[in-house]
């Protein structure tokens, strides 16, 4: 691998993380073929590095566990909402009123996942309300820009949403 | 090390996979680092991790002779 891609590569990693092992870890990318299979490994452990240096310090392993759990929750029941509502108005919302056990089902499904939603916000929140106290008593700012992130992300896809149904006249939806 | 995993499990750990075992052990204090000899950093077990290595190679060593003895058994 060229030195340019290692150091790309360990760019994605921890500060904390990369003031202790950079050297070292840019000869042993360098050593080694890149592929993308190496790229994706990187890039999946650094996501995993960040969401435990998150609360390193301030919690102890089985919490952070259950941090890394109430991400993946919240990454899956997204997902499931976001693909309620991008077929909302396509050919199926129509199909599912002739079918009573499509309609059935497909509520059952978005009851559930409205269920497990709110169930992980009930968890998740008294967890990043410590982070936030912790983060705001020892002046923690790079963990109070962490913690911004998913939120600034929301609001992103919110924003987005807002204005698509704006600019579509509430029809942003794909249609046939 | 990267080669000697290789030999002894036939897997090839990723990067990321690697590097962030060996972090996750010095935090634990499990290993140490030497000084580096050119392009190589080896590490090695403290105190503490040849312990629990040792603890780990009995379990697993109890637990294959009881596998063993029970498929011998049949």
């Amino acid at each position: 691998m060229t030195p340019r891609r290692a150091q790309q590569l360990i760019c994605l990693c921890p500060r904390e993380w990369r003031v202790r092992y950079r050297e070292e870890f840019q000869i042993f990318l360098e050593d080694h073929p890149l592929n993308l299979r190496a790229v994706l490994n990187i890039a999946g452990w650094a996501i995993y590095e960040h969401i435990l240096s998150l609360g390193r310090g301030q919690v102890d392993q089985r919490q952070q566990s259950l941090t890394l759990m109430l991400y993946a929750y919240l990454a899956a029941v997204v997902a499931g909402l976001n693909f309620y509502w991008t077929v909302a108005d396509t050919p199926l919302a129509s199909t599912r009123q002739s079918y009573a056990m499509l309609f059935g089902s497909w509520n059952l499904v978005a009851l559930g996942s409205v269920i497990a939603l709110a169930a992980v916000v009930m968890v998740a929140a008294p967890v990043g309300f410590s982070l936030v106290r912790t983060a705001c008593a020892e002046k923690r700012g790079d963990l109070v820009w962490r913690l911004a992130v998913p939120v600034c992300a929301g609001l992103v896809i919110l924003t987005w949403i807002a204005a698509a149904g704006v600019a579509t006249g509430a029809h942003w939806a794909p249609t046939p | 090390m990267f080669e000697d995993i290789f030999r002894m499990s036939g897997t090839r750990l990723g990067p990321g996979t690697l590097y962030g075992a060996i972090a996750r052990l010095e935090r634990e204090r499990l290993i140490e680092a030497l000084p580096a000899e050119e392009r190589r950093h080896p590490y090695r077990l403290t105190a503490e991790g040849r312990r629990v290595v040792r603890a780990k190679l009995a379990t697993l060593h109890h637990f294959a002779r009881a596998g063993l003895r029970k498929l011998e058994a049949r």
